[in-house]
């Protein structure tokens, strides 16, 4: 079932109607919203990485002019709770509490010590610096290897240990797949740490009234948070109110439940005042929650013929100081990836979380499975050069026919459709592999300065996170459901309310689309609410490329739901047997007598009016549905990178990337290719440009973007992008979501391609981000300088890795 | 981030601008534009008691010929610079170096004279003040001075101006027929500092190098000129060759900076490799 | 971070040792550094860094935490915060003196800094990039001092040579330019305090003018009164507030504006017109109070002009920072109470 009828709003590249208000200042961000009397708060946060706090003096501050309060972790130790983790991967996950301001201890740098709250935030910014803090510095922990080896100093003393969990999965019998295993490849890859980088730094507003709070945050999990909040301080849910205004993008940074929250709600009780807090951006580069950071260790056993035996991988992931709301999680969604798309006999993924005294990780943009991902890509690249095989062909030889679906893998995924095939073949013409291959092989005969790699990657994930039971023997703490209401007003104007909540993603807009299309009313009748509790209920909020998967399908059902019940209510006025009835553009007809019609704004004003309404039939069209799918998507694409790499310097430049994505039916084709733009930029920021550096002392040494390298537009070459389409089978819709794709495949495409080109000197390998200074010393045979300076330049990297 | 709170004073003119500044006393600043200094504000790394705008001082826009030199005044924003046709003509490496500083709205903020006086070893425009020989005109109430560039950067983000001092204006000695120029940067984002930067002219005569100026951007705590790449190309014939081994003295002498961006040890390659690249790009041009 | 030094100084190891153990005489050596006030082993005292646009004043505390005469080895910890920031500096700076054959005397200086807050959070290392010459200057003003234990000259005139510059980092002598440029605009603010250095002046303090900033009304205090500076600062800053500026940072003018010989060297010494501060034996160090260091109180690269002496791969500066100071906040001054911009 598709969703065609009628005009076709679905598939049609809209503008999106939201962009002329955001691009034009007409925005509600939370930092704009300033009610009467609002005050405005700052935090200290710890120099120290990890330290006892034995002393804050806070009398000084409080003298400040213009000082209403200032508060200790201490003054909230009672009422602050512990900041939730909502996913316990393993019954004897070891889990700290975590309280949202510090009271005994701190872990790391940017950890909220004390708060001031003024009248203004100048009073706020400037009271800080009168608070005293005594510390007694404790040995930071900011390299995995070295954190889970015996005697390693502790992040939580108490825990008696820095692994947090250990998890398991295996199929398929790992031993006898490597042993005698024709070809055996081990590797060593570093996931780096990333900061998530939103447009619009995190914000929060909490109004009281007597004893209700409204709580405005740039929030990408409104509902979500809501529980939390009641659950954290004990305050009643119902009374409270979460609102996500305007919010300008997460990337995952924004799936979270913040301490500064929790203490905005906390502090407006304690107040009675409305309080705001906006952050810096050199303070939500330190403590945003951050994303990646693993080290990969993998081992691929192949036949001669580059079929693969079996993969085993074993992960070390840094969870950094705490546990907050998915940090366990994350890596785990990457267990069921690392076989990509490709059959095998055994698969062995374990995975250690290990607690560093870093900033928390969390989930950031593909979450787990842009990591899985890499590593089963790369080491695909790897195998082709070990066998001495074309990269394609390998791949070839080891994934999924598309007669093959729907396929139960190795990690007991069924990826229900996919044509692996189609999609090479588009992306190797569009690419013109052969002409570049053929480029390649003459700079490297005449040793041209400025060689040419080719970078293969293919990808699939499973994404649309709902099915709930899924999610339940993953022991995820909540559902994976989404909820849509439908109203349409008596002037036939249509509201629809979504549990959604975009924070850019232009579902205003898509969303309109496939209510436009159901209810045969035009685009512009109709209208998308949602981010506020009290006028969207019910929601599970947007994530993992779920919006539209999950969402716009529940949205689809709700629209069902209006039809069926305004069909009643036609049949009722045409004095015709339901099932007589046809509906299409908007208009009930009796089959056969086209003349003989009601408009579906007919229906509802009817409806409304209530004059003479179907026995037992409610005076309203609304509508609502909830939906909760059996499987999770799969989409799937096959990216191309061909990179030009001055081995003089180092610089790697990409000269040519062309994306072929197959995302299912699409609703919006405009939005889904700046979805594929954006995952890209941040796909090949990861492989060329983004590092989290922290020193040896635990500092992060890239608190502004001076130093963290978000690259531009000048940055990036000019994309490729072009589609397959093979439907969904576990929607009605047949979408699969596209949030992430691009950030997924686009990694390991350019390291392929670095490492592709390199590959004459004997490089195998260069760490992320391959900076120029990497790729020089890769080509010099070098992993580290001599001077072993953190970052780029090849020290201590973040992960502790790429040394 | 929210700055300390500082007083502040808009003069209108050079002789209030210097009254205001020897007045504020050491601990204050000027205001030049702002690209650099403000995000020092912000982060609480500066505290001036004071900051002098000089943002009103129309007479210090002014880029005006000099004879044998270009003046340029120290507000002359960086797109005012790469527009103005007496820099174009005459001085073409200021225009092409400026071209490459950061973006389109830091280069309609920031000026020519701010860049040089906050002096950052990582800026592109001392390189160029020094590789041009220009020289730095500086009033305060003790009258004026004129201090070469060779003297006026002398430590990281330190310069030669006594905190009384303002700086006025920079006097650039013309390049005259046969100079070709080139400013080779490197840098890994298009908004980043240059991890290291080649400013360079050459003279040709016939096929021979008959003079070559170079500069160092981010090779030490200052820009440094780099004399022995100098010596070794004067008189040598146009070719990768000879630019190639004279390159190969660029990171003599010097003591660049190890950081998150690239090591000491890196970036002393990659001066010998821009250097070369730098001298055929301007012996080309 | 860690840092080496090594130099050798012309004297016994007898007279170096006796200078090691005084740590106002080794505080001095620290550029930008000013002692505040001493409570039993416990120096207070702050540093002013000063690079270019950039500032950070730290204030902390210093003690020898051992002195071990037979390895002749001396341990000074050092702890600071920033005056006006969370963020803090550490410092060990361990100093062992190896005899020679010619009855001169090495010295190896083992420093360890660990800096938190701001200056440590930039890929661009500040740290090392004036850490270094901070360390370095340390390292050849204590060299100079230890040459020179009973008749320092005057401090205030940085020496124009030494034999000993710092014998594995110092790869150029600095720049002569620097100094005598510097030495202008630091005497400016002076006139109206008390006689330059060289000259010592009468004991007699006389009042702090009203337009000396803040900084030397207070440390002028310390000589009147003997209590701890704890309990005298509060009357001090609010002095300081009428003073002018807001006053934790003290302007480079106070450095030799406070002429610390004048106002707080001890009633002996008085009559010594040529002697400094640095040249009080050890044992007086208790119980009296201090003067402040001489020497420009900020570090000002100008005066450390040329290419760094430490080792550049090495953060540092924080560590200098910290070397000398301050730990325990001294009361903080209100700043102007007036509307400013920002």
């Amino acid at each position: 079932m598709t969703v065609q009828e009628g005009r076709a709003e679905v598939g049609s590249p809209r503008k999106r109607s939201e962009d002329a208000r955001l691009i034009t200042g007409q925005t509600r961000w939370t930092d704009n919203l300033a009610p009467a009397g609002t005050l405005h708060v700052a935090f200290l946060r710890s120099p120290f990485a990890h330290a006892r706090i034995t002393r804050v003096d806070t009398s000084e501050a409080a003298r400040s002019p213009g000082v209403v309060a200032v508060f200790s972790g201490a003054d909230f130790a009672d009422e602050q709770g512990s900041l939730p983790c909502a996913w316990v991967v393993t019954e004897d996950m070891k889990h700290p509490d975590h309280p949202p301001m510090a009271v005994r201890e701190v872990r790391y740098v940017g950890e909220p010590v004390a708060c001031v709250v003024a009248r203004d935030k100048y009073a706020a910014a400037d009271a800080l610096e009168e608070i005293d803090v005594d510390y007694e510095p404790l040995p930071p922990v900011v390299d995995m290897n070295e954190a889970v080896a015996d005697g390693a100093d502790l992040v939580h003393e108490e825990l008696g240990t820095n692994k947090s969990y250990t998890w398991v999965f295996e199929n398929g019998d790992i031993d006898a797949a490597l042993r005698d295993a024709p070809v055996v490849i081990e590797r060593e890859y570093v996931q780096q740490r990333l900061i998530p980088s939103a447009m619009e730094p995190r914000s929060v507003l909490c109004v009281p009234e007597a004893d209700d709070f409204t709580l405005y945050s740039a929030t990408q999990i409104p509902h979500i948070l809501r529980l939390m909040l009641a659950t954290v301080t004990g305050i009643a849910e119902h009374r409270i109110r979460v609102v996500a205004p305007d919010v300008g993008g997460g990337f995952g940074s924004k799936l979270q439940v913040y301490g500064e929250e929790v203490l905005a709600l906390l502090l407006a009780r304690r107040l009675g005042r409305p309080v705001k807090w906006t952050e810096s951006r050199s303070e939500g580069n330190m403590t945003v929650h951050h994303g990646r950071d693993q080290i990969q260790r993998l081992t691929l056993a192949a036949e001669r013929d580059g079929r693969i035996r079996g993969f085993k991988v074993d992960l070390l992931a840094d969870m950094g100081a705490y546990l907050m709301l998915v940090t366990p999680g994350i890596p785990l969604l990457g267990a069921f990836m690392f076989n990509g798309i490709y059959k095998m006999d055994a698969y062995s993924f374990t995975c250690t979380g290990v607690f560093t005294t870093k900033t928390p990780t969390d989930a950031y943009r593909g979450a787990g499975r842009p990591e899985a991902t890499y590593a089963v890509e790369r080491i695909m690249d790897e195998l082709a050069a070990e066998l001495d095989l074309d990269p394609i062909e390998v791949r070839r030889r080891n994934w999924i026919a598309h007669e093959e679906f729907p396929y139960d893998t190795i990690a007991g995924l069924t990826y229900d459709s996919g044509n692996y095939e189609a999609a090479t073949d588009k992306a190797l013409e569009l690419f013109q592999y052969d002409k570049l291959r053929a480029e390649q092989a003459e700079r490297r005969e005449r040793n041209d300065p400025v060689q040419l790699g080719i970078g293969v990657s293919t990808f699939t994930e499973m994404c649309g996170l709902a099915p709930s039971r899924v999610l339940g023997s993953l022991s995820y703490g909540a559902g994976g459901w989404e909820h849509a209401s439908v109203r349409v007003l008596p002037s036939g104007k249509v509201e629809v309310v979504t549990g959604s909540s975009a924070h850019g993603q232009g579902h205003e807009t898509a969303w309109a689309q496939i209510t436009a299309d159901r209810l045969g009313v035009p685009f512009e009748d109709v209208r998308v609410l949602h981010g506020d509790t009290a006028i969207s209920p019910r929601g599970m909020d947007t994530y993992g490329s779920r919006s539209l998967t999950v969402g716009g399908v529940a949205l689809y059902a709700a629209c069902e739901k209006v039809v069926d019940k305004a069909r009643k209510v036609a049949a009722h006025l045409l004095e015709a047997a339901e099932q007589d009835l046809e509906f299409s553009d908007g208009r009930f007809s009796v089959r056969g007598v086209q003349q003989e019609g009601k408009t579906i704004q007919e229906v509802v004003l009817a409806a409304w009016a209530a004059h003479d309404l179907p026995e037992g039939m409610e005076p309203s069209l609304d509508s609502d549905a909830t939906f909760d799918p059996d499987n999770f998507s799969f989409p799937h694409g096959t990216h191309l990178c061909a990179t030009e790499v001055d081995t003089e310097t180092g610089m790697v430049k990409i000269r040519k990337y062309v994306a072929v994505d197959d995302v299912g039916k699409v609703v919006n084709p405009l939005i889904v290719e700046g979805q594929v733009h954006g995952g890209l930029a941040q796909g090949i920021a990861q492989a060329l440009f983004e590092e989290a550096v922290y020193d040896e002392e635990g500092n992060l040494t890239t608190t502004t973007m001076a130093d963290y390298l978000v690259p531009s537009a000048a940055d990036l070459p000019e994309f490729t992008t072009d589609r397959t389409e093979t439907a969904a089978t576990s929607n009605p819709l047949g979408v699969k979501g596209v949030g992430e794709a691009g950030t997924i495949a686009s990694t390991p495409a350019v390291v392929n391609a670095v490492v592709d080109a390199l590959r004459p000197f004997g490089v195998k390998d260069v760490p992320m981000p391959c900076s120029p200074e990497r790729v020089w010393r890769a080509i010099r045979d070098e992993r580290k300088p001599e001077t072993a300076e953190p970052g780029a330049g090849g020290g201590l990297g973040s992960a502790g890795g790429a040394q | 981030m929210i700055p300390a709170a500082f007083d502040y004073a808009r003069p209108r003119s050079v002789d209030e601008a210097v009254r205001a500044l020897a007045d504020a006393g050491e601990d204050a600043k000027v205001l030049a534009g702002g690209q650099s200094l403000m995000p020092l504000l912000r982060l609480r790394l500066a505290i001036p008691d004071a900051l002098i705008d000089l943002g009103r001082i129309a007479a210090l826009r002014e880029i005006r010929d000099d004879g044998d030199a270009v003046v340029i005044g120290s507000m002359a924003t960086h797109h005012q610079v790469i527009r103005d046709p007496l820099v174009r003509a005459h001085l073409p490496l200021i225009a092409r170096t400026t071209e490459t500083v950061a973006d389109p709205a830091v280069r309609h903020r920031g000026t020519f004279g701010g860049s040089l006086a906050h002096a950052d070893p990582a800026g592109d425009l001392p390189a160029v003040a020094l590789a041009l020989d220009a020289v730095l005109l500086v009033r305060s109430p003790r009258g004026e001075r004129e201090i070469p560039a060779a003297e006026f950067f002398v430590d990281w983000m330190t310069s030669a101006l006594e905190p009384d001092e303002l700086l006025v204006g920079v006097r650039v000695p013309k390049l005259g027929p046969g100079w070709g120029v080139h400013y080779e940067k490197f840098h890994r984002t298009a908004q980043a500092w240059a991890i290291v930067g080649v400013a360079c002219a050459v003279r040709r005569d016939g096929d021979s190098v008959a003079e070559a100026r170079v500069a160092l951007t981010n090779m030490g705590p200052a820009p440094v000129r780099a004399g022995a790449v100098e010596d070794a190309v004067r008189g040598r014939p146009i070719s990768d060759d000879s630019f190639r081994s004279a390159g190969g003295h660029a990171a003599d002498g010097t003591e660049p900076p190890s950081d998150l961006h690239g090591s000491s040890e890196y970036r002393s390659h990659l001066a010998t490799v821009l250097t070369a690249r730098a001298l055929a790009a301007a012996a080309a041009a | 971070m860690e840092l080496d030094h090594d130099f050798t100084v012309p004297v016994p190891v007898e007279r170096a040792w006796s200078v090691l153990l005084d740590v106002e005489r080794v505080a001095t050596c620290m550029p930008g550094a000013t002692l505040d006030s001493v409570e039993g082993e416990e120096y207070q005292g702050r540093m002013k860094v000063k690079v270019g646009a950039m500032t950070i004043t730290y204030r902390g505390t210093a003690r020898i935490v051992s002195a071990d005469e037979s390895a002749r080895t001396v341990t000074l910890e050092a702890s600071a915060k920033e005056a006006r920031g969370s963020g803090t500096a550490a410092a060990t700076v361990q100093a062992k003196l190896h005899e020679e054959k010619d009855g001169t005397t090495r010295v190896t200086v083992h420093t360890k800094l660990n800096v938190t807050g701001r200056p440590a959070q930039f890929g661009r290392n500040i740290l090392s990039e004036v850490g270094s010459k901070v360390i370095a200057r340390f390292a050849k003003a204590l060299a100079e001092e230890l040459e020179s234990p009973d008749k320092p000259e005057p401090k205030a005139k940085p020496k124009t040579a030494t034999k000993a510059e710092p014998k594995t980092e110092s790869k150029k002598a600095e720049p002569k330019k620097a100094e005598p440029k510097k030495a202008e605009p630091k005497a400016k603010p002076a006139p109206e305090a008390a006689a330059p250095p060289e000259a010592a002046a009468p004991p007699e303090t006389p009042a702090p003018v009203e337009e000396a900033p803040a900084e030397k009304a207070s440390a002028k205090k310390a000589p009147a009164d003997k209590a701890p500076a704890e309990e005298k600062t509060p009357a001090d800053k609010d002095e300081g507030v009428n003073a002018a500026k807001p006053a934790d940072k003290p302007g480079p003018a106070t450095s030799e504006t406070l002429a610390p010989v004048s106002d707080i060297t001890p009633p002996e010494h008085e009559s010594e017109p040529e002697s400094e501060p640095e040249s009080e034996p050890v044992e007086r160090k208790r119980e009296r109070p201090l003067r402040v260091a001489r020497d420009d109180d900020a570090i000002d690269l100008l005066e450390v002009a040329g290419p760094s002496v430490a080792k550049r791969a090495v953060p540092a500066v924080g560590g200098v920072v910290a070397v000398l100071l301050a730990v325990r906040f001294l009361a903080r001054r209100r700043r102007a109470g007036r509307r400013r911009w920002r």
